[in-house]
């Protein structure tokens, strides 16, 4: 999505990462003393969702920089701690939730690398591991070819050693990473789903084929690489599409260098669906069989979505019996019937991706 | 009267005895009530007590439209006592003036029906648009509406008069009529053609609506066409008249087509409750489309015998395979 307009808050200093990413962008930013007029604008549109894909709005971060993944209650979360350093996303998926989440949603960049290295010092500081991530509230890298942003964090996570960085995306922005000196602390993360999917539901995004040979590409670069089967969808002939997806996966890239795989199937917020049905009228995502889940998400109906990770996981183990594998918001019966166990303890789940993330990224063992 | 007459100067009506063969009460243009209204007492209180208030008739050619006491006239025309009403009439009132006089009249008698204000909305939207409507609507609607809300209903004015019966008939409320309407005319007489055949409340309709699209798109077919499979035809069709019948089976089969996982693993536990012969004094509640782990097994007892019974059956229940199939899911 190109991007048509640039709003810029007027107080934002126009130091070297400001100027640079204004110079890519090539527009001329439209000062604004507060926001208003930037939801102004996207809220005027016929479809805000599609209107706020054009805008770049530059401003500060004023929330949490560094925050710990909301999760949802009754469901095993990862203790992931999310690096928030802008929202929404260039990319058009039918089944995103940042379309509902956000009111409206904005394409927003948090501009002062100074403000997320005073956050991330601390963190560094501390007597633990940390698994930090920027791509829940955007994609990690739709900035790369315009922004300093991915450059700054990768330099600045390679000179610690209790954090590890995931930058997590559907693209193949990275060519101005693969020769910085990332020291291993940097875990580049594609999700991944079936061709048809993609094709169907993943508008602007990059093919299988091209995230993978990006990854082949950061690997041979000794990034080390992860996962995201998320979120899995139901159709017809899905198992053997998802089979082929494991098996392209491991013809591209080495079991060895990859920290983890995660695994979760399509879930919303019910609000959701209207906007799915208003935005990809020939999308028939929203009509599988859902069920309310226990934190008020539609969720596939659980012996569905049983089924679907047992085909999934029994693949991967074929190719990958040591990869760790792990299920975002999943429940005991389901890592029970398809794992063989469950990180039923508070921290568990944590625990073990901590353990995977020092291994592969040699991050300081004694804080595990 | 000058309150009725909504303003309008004396000088500008007139009373005339008008002789009832020269009304036409097939003309339409400002009628907005049913025209099946049972009369039968009006007809006897025209006769007894006469008219309490005026009609109001329009000239058109040679003769005239009725604007106001459509059941009056038609009650004295079924008490057949006169050949000629007293009515009033308004030279050089516009049409626009006489629609809004044929609305308010029937509005501030009684609350409108949905037809009525779905009827009413669209006689005035040849005079006005939908703002002027909103900010007009309490003094001739006796309702405050809103353009958008307007809008919408002076869309379903604009369906086939079947729907507009069925809203009458509570068959169809504005919500279900609202989104049927949005469709291509082949499915909203498919839609229609249902809820003819069917009775059920605002919520199972939209819920019949809804699952009718979503079966359609997991399976890929035309929605005009599911009206028309053996299944759905046996459902609409069926011999026991009652409509209320009708839409439990329609929306059983619906649900069971839309969900059919859910329903199989439900019909299979019913079955191994059954098996478990726990009597009607044990409640097993399952969890909500079983997507936690937990089950709860409750009884209520008065005696020392009663709670001993109980737990008599659930002991032999403990040792049913069926109860073992239950919790492993």
């Amino acid at each position: 999505m190109k991007i048509t307009r640039l709003f810029m808050d007027s107080d934002i200093p126009l130091d070297h990462e400001v100027q640079y990413l204004i110079s890519r962008v090539g527009l001329t930013p439209e000062m604004v003393k507060d926001s208003q007029p930037v939801y102004d604008f996207v809220n005027s549109a016929r479809d805000p969702v599609l209107q706020a894909k054009s805008i770049l709005y530059i401003t500060r971060n004023k929330g949490a920089v560094i925050k710990g993944c909301p999760g949802t209650s009754h469901y095993t979360c990862c203790d992931y701690t999310i690096l928030h350093t802008g929202t929404f996303c260039t990319m058009d998926c039918s089944y995103c939730i940042l379309q509902a989440y956000f009111h409206p949603p904005v394409l927003q960049y948090f501009a002062g690398f100074e403000n997320f290295a005073r956050e991330l010092d601390h963190a560094f500081s501390q007597n633990q591991i940390f698994r930090i991530g920027t791509g829940e509230y955007t994609d990690s890298l739709i900035w790369e070819k315009i922004s300093l942003g991915p450059r700054f964090l990768v330099e600045k996570f390679a000179r610690q050693n209790n954090s590890l960085l995931e930058l997590k995306t559907k693209t193949i922005n990275v060519d101005s990473l693969l020769d910085l000196d990332h020291n291993g602390k940097t875990v580049m993360a594609w999700s991944v789903n079936t061709p048809q999917i993609i094709r169907s539901e993943e508008r602007g995004t990059a093919s299988l084929v091209s995230r993978l040979e990006t990854a082949r590409k950061c690997e041979a670069k000794g990034y080390k690489l992860a996962f995201h089967f998320d979120p899995m969808v139901l159709y017809e002939g899905c198992e053997d599409d998802y089979k082929k997806v494991v098996q392209l996966i491991f013809s591209h890239v080495s079991p060895e260098n990859i920290v983890w795989i995660s695994i979760g199937s399509f879930r919303f917020m019910p609000q959701l669906k209207s906007v799915i049905e208003q935005r990809f009228p020939s999308s028939t995502l929203p009509y599988g069989e859902f069920i309310l889940g226990l934190d008020n998400k539609m969720r596939y109906f659980k012996p569905l979505r049983i089924h679907l990770y047992k085909t999934l996981i029994d693949t991967i183990k074929e190719y990958a019996p040591g990869v760790l594998l792990y299920f975002c918001m999943e429940d005991q019966e389901v890592w029970e019937k398809t794992m063989g166990f469950f990180p039923g303890k508070e921290g568990e789940l944590g625990h073990l991706l901590d353990k995977s993330a020092a291994a592969h990224c040699k991050l300081n063992t004694s804080f595990l | 009267m000058s309150d009725f007459l909504h303003g309008i100067k004396p000088n500008k009506f007139q009373v005339s005895s008008i002789s009832l063969a020269l009304i036409d009460l097939s003309d339409s243009r400002y009628r907005i009530s049913r025209e099946d209204e049972d009369i039968t007492f009006l007809a006897l209180s025209v006769k007894e007590n006469g008219l309490t208030h005026l009609p109001i008739v329009r000239p058109v050619g040679d003769s005239y439209a009725v604007v106001t006491g459509f059941k009056q006239i038609r009650a004295i025309l079924q008490s057949r006592d006169m050949d000629k009403v007293v009515c009033l009439t308004m030279p050089g009132v516009s049409e626009k003036k006489m629609a809004i006089l044929a609305i308010s009249d029937l509005a501030f008698q009684r609350p409108l029906t949905p037809t009525e204000l779905i009827k009413g909305l669209g006689l005035l939207s040849r005079f006005m648009d939908a703002k002027t409507m909103a900010e007009k609507s309490l003094p001739i609607f006796n309702l405050q509406l809103n353009a958008k809300y307007i809008k919408e209903l002076c869309i379903i004015n604009s369906m086939p008069p079947l729907a507009l019966e069925l809203l009458d008939d509570t068959r169809l409320s504005i919500k279900s009529a609202k989104k049927i309407s949005i469709y291509d005319p082949g499915l909203v007489d498919c839609f229609l053609s249902i809820f003819s055949a069917v009775k059920t409340s605002s919520s199972k309709q939209m819920e019949i609506i809804t699952f009718w699209m979503e079966i359609a798109a997991r399976e890929n077919l035309n929605p005009i066409d599911l009206c028309q499979e053996k299944e759905i035809q046996k459902i609409l069709l069926h011999e026991n008249k009652d409509a209320g019948f009708k839409g439990n089976l329609l929306r059983s089969y619906l649900n069971k087509r839309r969900f059919p996982f859910l329903e199989k693993k439900q019909a299979d536990v019913r079955e191994k409750i059954k098996a478990l012969k726990l009597g009607q004094d044990i409640k097993l509640r399952l969890p909500e489309n079983f997507e936690s782990m937990i089950y709860s097994f409750s009884f209520d007892c008065k005696t020392l015998e009663e709670f001993q019974s109980r737990i008599a059956s659930l002991d032999r229940a403990s040792k049913n395979p069926a109860l073992q199939e239950i919790l492993e899911r």
